[in-house]
């Protein structure tokens, strides 16, 4: 199953078949744009596909914003999925049944590992075998978490683009848990702060979704700690490359895997580097 | 109100108590890690200098801070615990690592994992769960989900707001601490950042520094500019001391477990005579006498800097007008009767 990012209207017209998608809104972590969005779309939502709610982590004044957004929209008998990246609302949702059968996932503000750090295997360099093993793997292969996970009414996990999940992927099918992949994205950081706000001197809320477009970063000069210094780099350049995109970090994705061979459902952003200059 | 200080020696602790320090926090060194710990840091800090104390050392410490009234808080907040491919060997081994300081009498364990949550609660040893940054903390609907799974004090993000502080200490769900001095630019219990995790080597001691202060080549697409895109660190919280404690935050936390013990003393001391000062002064008062304490160094690091954690208190050109949820206007509730089909 392919999935869509979508952060456009115009962007449905140049699909030609949409019932061979989800198509995915929101934030994974921007609460301003989860609602822009959501609203924007709201009348196709009606009309057409399926869809996929993308839900940021929430700050305490916009939890029950959120919560009337989406108890709305299931009472409009929208077909929509869930995918959460904050436990409190994962949580919130236990005394809302109805909500709970939206084949809820967890995405990647709750679903880490050591390996998307870009220079995981230098902290790695000297453990052994089975340490670096388990630390390539995501936070949540753990089967007492998976089972507590499951009373909670997650169906899945969002994970990134790279290269231990093949190796994962039987092991989430045969637990019972629905793997979607990232393409060509690696999550790297996300914060409450919004950088592209204040690289275009503006402030949340007023922003106008300026956000939506891709930033390149590399970096130039490293901030020594224990010197107080900025001072050149000491590790491959190419591991300090970094994108961002609304207010989160991420680097280009392990593109070298065929997905059609695992069972995980595929994500795709057109605004992403996808490495070999296309998109869908 | 007490102030919670990083711990990494016996020496250190006996100086961070005698500066005022009534908790403090600590792991413990093990044998099958080699760089990396159970404690949510690595081994080593940039001074080469090691982060844990071992065994021997730990009930030493434990035994000096309960003499004196003081806490000692367990730091088991690996961020990232999975299994193995087909073993749990690393997680039995944070588990007897959890165990052998649980028998030295520690006075809580902070846990920073969702799934070390779980395991340790199995181990039902009756001593107070921590949860740690590491779980991002910025709403109650989080600290009730903590709280039914044993937790009795969660430590918030370093991103949460003087309202929500107050929002979520009013709901008096379980004992809330919040860090005081210093922090990341970025939720950590989600960052791959990673630094101060096993990179320091002897030759190149910070051979990564600090990813999110650097200095990037940012290219939007429209010009290319050099800037600290992502730092957002704010440090200080010393003007709002007064409401915090007022909001009944029951701990305030330093953060530098890789610090010189004795620039952490001179920080745990000031903190301490703020805290004094909170009880001799009323608001408006204290906040100017507080300003007498600061050192210079402090003044250039944070105070000019604009960079005030939890609330903008006196700079226009503060860090937080850029926090998601903190300022802006709320968009109207959702009315879907009033929208038109397109």
């Amino acid at each position: 199953m392919i999935e869509l990012n979508i952060y456009e209207p115009r962007q449905l017209a140049s699909l030609k078949d949409l019932s061979s998608y989800t198509l995915r809104i929101g934030s994974e972590g921007c609460v301003i744009n989860f609602l822009y969005l959501v609203d924007i779309f709201f009348p196709m939502m009606q009309k057409m596909g399926r869809w996929r709610l993308i839900i940021p982590k929430l700050p305490e004044k916009y939890l029950n914003i959120v919560a009337q957004r989406i108890i709305s929209l299931a009472e409009y008998k929208i077909p929509f999925e869930l995918t959460i990246n904050d436990y409190g609302f994962l949580y919130f949702l236990q005394n809302r049944k109805n909500l709970l059968q939206k084949n809820i996932r967890l995405g990647r503000g709750l679903v880490r590992s050591f390996s998307f750090a870009p220079w995981a295997d230098y902290l790695l360099r000297d453990e052994c075998k089975k340490v670096q093993t388990a630390f390539t793997y995501i936070n949540m292969k753990d089967q007492v978490k998976l089972d507590y996970l499951k009373s909670l009414g997650v169906k899945g996990f969002e994970v990134s683009d790279y290269f231990a999940l093949p190796a994962m992927a039987g092991f989430f099918e045969q637990a019972g848990f629905q793997l979607a992949v990232h393409q060509n994205s690696i999550f790297v950081s996300v914060g409450r702060q919004c950088a592209y706000a204040r690289h275009y001197q503006l402030l949340p809320g007023q922003c106008g979704y300026l956000c939506n477009k891709v930033i390149h970063l590399q970096m130039h000069k490293r901030w020594n700690h224990r010197t107080a210094l900025y001072e050149t780099i000491l590790v491959d350049q190419e591991k300090y490359n970094f994108y961002a995109l609304e207010n989160f970090i991420f680097r280009r994705g392990n593109s070298k895997i065929n997905w059609d061979n695992l069972n995980v459902s595929q994500i795709v952003d057109d605004r992403l580097p996808s490495g070999n200059g296309e998109s869908i | 109100m007490k102030i919670s200080a990083p711990v990494n020696s016996f020496e250190a602790a006996r100086h961070l108590i005698e500066k005022g320090a009534r908790e403090i926090y600590t792991g413990m060194g093990d044998d099958y890690l080699k760089r990396l710990s159970f404690s949510g840091r690595g081994k080593v800090s940039v001074h080469c200098q090691s982060l844990l104390p071992d065994h021997q050392d730990l009930s030493n410490i434990i035994r000096y801070a309960h003499a004196h009234n003081v806490k000692v808080n367990f730091t088991a907040n690996i961020p990232i615990l999975p299994e193995g491919m087909a073993d749990r060997e690393l997680q039995e081994k944070y588990l007897d690592h959890v165990k052998a300081a649980t028998d030295l009498n520690v006075d809580s364990i902070i846990v920073g994992d969702l799934g070390a949550l779980l395991l340790v609660r199995q181990l039902d040893t009756g001593i107070p769960l921590h949860a740690s940054t590491f779980f991002d903390t910025i709403n109650s609907q989080q600290l009730i989900f903590l709280h039914s799974l044993g937790v009795e004090r969660t430590i918030l993000s370093y991103h949460v707001t003087l309202e929500e502080i107050e929002t979520m200490t009013k709901q008096n769900i379980h004992d809330i601490e919040v860090i005081g001095f210093m922090g990341c630019s970025f939720f950590n219990g989600c960052c791959h950042l990673i630094h101060c995790m096993g990179e320091t080597d002897q030759q190149e001691p910070v051979v990564l520094g600090v990813p999110c202060k650097s200095i990037y080549r940012v290219d939007d697409g429209q010009k290319v500019s050099e800037s600290q895109f992502m730092d957002f660190e704010l440090g200080c919280s010393l003007c709002l001391l007064k409401t915090l404690v007022d909001y009944q935050v029951t701990t305030i936390k330093i953060v530098g477990r890789s610090r010189d013990y004795e620039e952490t003393g001179q920080i745990v001391s000031i903190m301490s005579q703020a805290l004094q000062m909170v009880n001799e002064y009323h608001a408006t008062e204290y906040k100017q006498k507080v300003q007498e304490i600061i050192p210079t160094w402090w003044k250039r690091f944070w105070c000019r800097k604009g960079r005030c954690k939890f609330a903008p208190v006196k700079n226009d050109h503060h860090f937080f007008k850029y926090y998601i949820g903190a300022n802006e206007t709320l968009r109207e509730p959702a009315n879907y009767d009033r929208v038109k089909y397109i």
